[in-house]
């Protein structure tokens, strides 16, 4: 087991620089000057060349990409070329934001995924387990910037109960991250409804159910003691790759609820072409999302000792 | 209990909810408000919260380039003069007078003795320089050191070969001694511009890069306007609050938080739910839906902005041959667009100045609308009904407005035979490719940094400017020692006439065709009283006050 982590820690350095590279040739072939957007169109042709150079942006690819390397390897992302802030300061300021937003998101996807999930198994056919089927392919299929705007409608402008946008300053307000917590976690939230009921459904129908039927236990303890044990383990690892998910998903749903975070974060630094605020942001979720996959690899071993890796 | 049909009906009810959200159905009623709010006895106190697109990139003067940073820039610092918020004439700012020599090519102003930094120190002469020999300097790379140009040394320091701008003198703690390259009528005008307004320098050296970014405190960004400044939380707010030092008239407003949005549908909801006294920039394509929704709190604002669609002169198939410029210039529509594509959110503009601007030209004779015309000129420029003439490309920067201008704009063309390619760009590659010559045909957007005739004119039009800013390659050596003459008159009456000379000149030449001057609708909340929004569009946080 030990060998096994050992090795798939070291499998993450290829992937990583593999994305560093990946992100460094994009950003290097995306249309866009980010000298001409830095200083405008007031500044002379020369200028420009000047501060070209005094960024390195004339160098050669590689020379750029190597130079990038050496310097996130000693801790150093680089300074923003707008804000002029060290990248990985703003990624520290702003990374609070976005995972608290990814955990309201999962808990809400979690908690009503798994309770409609349930009542749809436990009544299969009856209307609760068609509605469930119609919520899925709805939560699946609806736009989040749509269900966003929506939602800060009703909640925001109509009931005025919860606020539309921002994060309400510094520390955690819980209220702030309700409606974008709901508009990013819907789609996850109808995907754990499916799974649960798919998996639920599987396991009532196992013997070890049947038996404790028999015995004569209640309704409840036999769905959530005895079914539901078994029936999260699909849904317990599926749990750590949709985090990673909703940690690089939050772009959309930051901007439109102006959640300061990575997400809002890259947005604007892809439209102002800061280089290495994309890259140093790229890097971190594509980071986020290999250790997890880790740690989901990892706890299927524990989840489920059938399981075993050589 | 809902059983059977009733579980359907409950269904079909959540749907139709749904469907009617989908469909936009808003608050309509619940905002309206029918009250002008101008004329009240003002009231001191309460927090402006203003409905900011996009955040500023920088707070520094420096580096006050577009219009976000302006406008909080021009109420944390003000310059030498500055401009009346509602008619833009040239003001005592810090300066309270000056004086010019006989030959017009040295000003003398003298600094009021009561101006103080936010810190409460007093604001010198010495200030002034220190602050302006930074803005020049090679290392600050400033996109707007431009206002300073005009005076004797600034190319030595911009370039880097001296550290002070010679034609700077300090006469004493408060009077300072510009010297002019030539006479130049339109320098003072410049000096409103907030790039060459006064801080403290030593606080701003002292934070180094920080200086105006997020990161400021109240003790780096230290100024010398009507408000100082509190906080930047980036990506959220700034706020910035009454000096109560100032040394002109006060604001009546105590703080004023500029809560920063991505997104316009956003900040619409916010201002629908209350959040918001002020909105500058609104969704696109909805501009009747709320008028209709806010019919007393919605302004319309005419900026000191021209759009037009420029000719590359220097290639072909531009290049000599007004007889085509002409032949497009008439088969253009442009008030269609307007009525369509924008929703009657601009004004058709007949020549290079927006309508708004001293020395504008009503009665120029620009091309108008006329196919018939279009087709006359076409075959004078020796393609009858477009033959023989290869598709011409028409570049843009891409926003989705710009598509549908560019695809009505395609549409017209093709009806006299000329056919169009369209070449969306992302903005840096588009100015990169402007600037190079790149393109044959191309949107140019030019908004007013000053409010003077020279900033469109000798900008737009002057050789001097070819490859910057003249991005049409235009020249013309009677235009080219007008502008000259222009900048130097110093009557002003005399120099509007050289002004219209011009106008008529180049709108004979027709490097371009001169299409809208936009208008931006904003919004207002009701408690919200004499904001004033200029024709450079800066909002004036030191008149506006809050009802109870």
């Amino acid at each position: 087991m030990i060998r096994f982590v050992i090795r798939r820690i070291f499998q993450l350095i290829p992937v990583i620089l593999g994305i560093s590279m990946l992100t460094f040739w994009m950003m290097s072939f995306v249309p866009g000057d980010p000298v001409a957007l830095m200083l405008g169109q007031h500044i002379s042709p020369q200028t420009m060349e000047s501060v070209r150079q005094e960024l390195g942006l004339d160098l050669p690819f590689l020379t750029r990409y190597l130079n990038y390397l050496w310097n996130v390897l000693h801790g150093d992302f680089g300074r923003s070329y707008i804000q002029h802030q060290e990248v990985s300061q703003m990624l520290l300021d702003k990374i609070p934001v976005t995972f608290c937003l990814a955990v309201v998101a999962s808990a809400i996807a979690i908690t009503f995924g798994l309770l409609i999930g349930v009542l749809s198994a436990v009544r299969q056919y009856s209307f609760w387990d068609t509605f469930t089927t119609f919520f899925t392919l709805i939560g699946l299929s609806l736009p989040t910037f749509w269900l966003g705007m929506v939602l800060q409608l009703v909640f925001g402008v109509i009931f005025r109960i919860l606020p539309i946008s921002g994060s309400g300053g510094e520390g955690f307000h819980l209220q702030y991250y309700i409606l974008p917590g709901f508009a990013l976690g819907f789609a996850s939230m109808a995907m754990y409804a499916g799974l649960t009921r798919s998996s639920m459904l599987e396991v009532l129908g196992e013997d070890y159910i049947r038996t404790a039927r028999a015995k004569g236990l209640s309704k409840q303890v036999v769905v959530f003691k005895h079914g539901m044990k078994n029936a999260l383990i699909p849904v317990s690892t599926h749990a750590g790759m949709d985090f990673a998910s909703l940690m690089g998903g939050t772009i959309l749903i930051e901007t439109i609820f102006s959640l300061p975070g990575i997400g809002y974060m890259l947005f604007n630094a892809i439209s102002r072409r800061d280089y290495p605020v994309v890259q140093g942001v790229t890097l971190f979720l594509a980071l986020v999302f290999v250790v997890i996959n880790l740690l989901v690899d990892i706890s299927y071993a524990f989840l489920n000792p059938r399981i075993r890796y050589d | 209990m809902l059983k059977g049909k009733g579980r359907w009906y409950l269904v079909i009810a959540v749907l139709l909810a749904v469907a009617l959200i989908l469909s936009g159905c808003g608050p309509n009623a619940a905002l309206t408000n029918g009250d002008k709010p101008n004329g009240a006895t003002p009231v001191d106190g309460g927090t402006f919260r203003f409905g900011m697109i996009s955040s500023p990139s920088a707070l520094e003067p420096a580096f006050l380039e577009e219009i976000n940073g302006i406008q909080i820039g021009k109420e944390l610092y003000d310059g030498l003069v500055k401009y009346d918020p509602s008619s833009l004439e040239v003001m005592p700012g810090i300066a309270e007078k000056w004086d010019y020599s006989a030959d017009k090519k040295v000003i003398k102003f003298h600094i009021r003795d009561d101006v103080k930094f936010h810190d409460g120190t007093a604001v010198k002469a010495q200030d002034v320089l220190d602050v302006w020999n930074r803005l020049a300097a090679k290392d600050t790379l400033s996109p707007v050191a431009f206002p300073l140009e005009p005076i004797v040394g600034f190319a030595e320091v911009n370039s880097g070969e001296a550290k002070t701008i010679s034609g700077l003198k300090k006469i004493d703690d408060f009077t300072i001694e510009v010297t002019l390259r030539d006479k130049n009528a339109a320098f003072l005008t410049s000096l409103g511009h907030p790039a060459v307004s006064i801080y403290k320098i030593e606080s701003a050296l002292k934070a180094g890069k920080d200086f105006g970014r997020p990161v400021a405190t109240p003790e780096t960004l230290i100024g010398t306007g009507a408000f100082k400044f509190v906080k930047w939380n980036s990506d959220q707010d700034v706020t910035i609050e009454k000096f109560d030092d100032y040394y002109g008239t006060k604001a009546h407003v105590d703080r004023v938080v500029y809560k920063i949005f991505n997104d316009e549908s956003t900040a619409l909801n916010e201002f629908r739910a209350g959040n918001l006294d002020y909105v500058d920039m609104l969704p696109p394509g909805q501009r009747k839906s709320i008028i209709k929704e806010f019919p007393d709190q919605a302004i319309n604002q005419t900026t000191l902005t021209t759009q037009f669609i420029g000719f590359n002169l220097n290639k072909a198939p531009f290049k000599d041959n007004v007889n085509l410029r002409k032949a497009i210039a008439y088969a253009l529509d442009p008030q269609s667009i307007i009525d369509t594509v924008l929703e009657g959110d601009s004004t058709m503009s007949n020549g290079p100045l927006p309508s708004t601007m001293p020395g504008y030209d009503k009665d120029l004779k620009a091309p108008k609308f006329d196919p018939a015309k279009a087709k006359e000129y076409l075959a004078l420029a020796g393609y009858p009904d477009g033959k023989g003439l290869a598709p011409i490309q028409y570049a843009y920067n891409f926003n989705q407005e710009n598509q549908k201008i560019a695809e009505a704009f395609q549409g017209q063309l093709k009806e006299i035979g000329i056919q169009i390619e369209l070449r969306n760009m992302e903005w840096g590659s588009y100015v990169k490719a402007m600037q190079s010559g790149e393109n044959q045909m191309f949107r140019v957007n030019w908004v007013a940094d000053y409010p003077d005739p020279a900033n469109f004119l000798n900008i737009l039009y002057s050789k001097s400017q070819w490859g910057m800013n003249n991005v049409i390659f235009y020249s013309d050596p009677v235009v080219e020692s007008l502008l000259t003459q222009g900048l130097e008159e110093t009557d002003t009456t005399q120099r509007m006439d050289i002004y219209k000379r011009i106008q008529e000149l180049v709108v004979e030449d027709q490097p371009a065709v001169w299409t809208f001057n936009p208008n931006y609708l904003r919004l207002f909340g009701k408690k919200v009283h004499d904001l004033t929004i200029s024709a450079l569009d800066h909002k004036d946080m030191r008149t506006v006050w809050l009802s109870k």
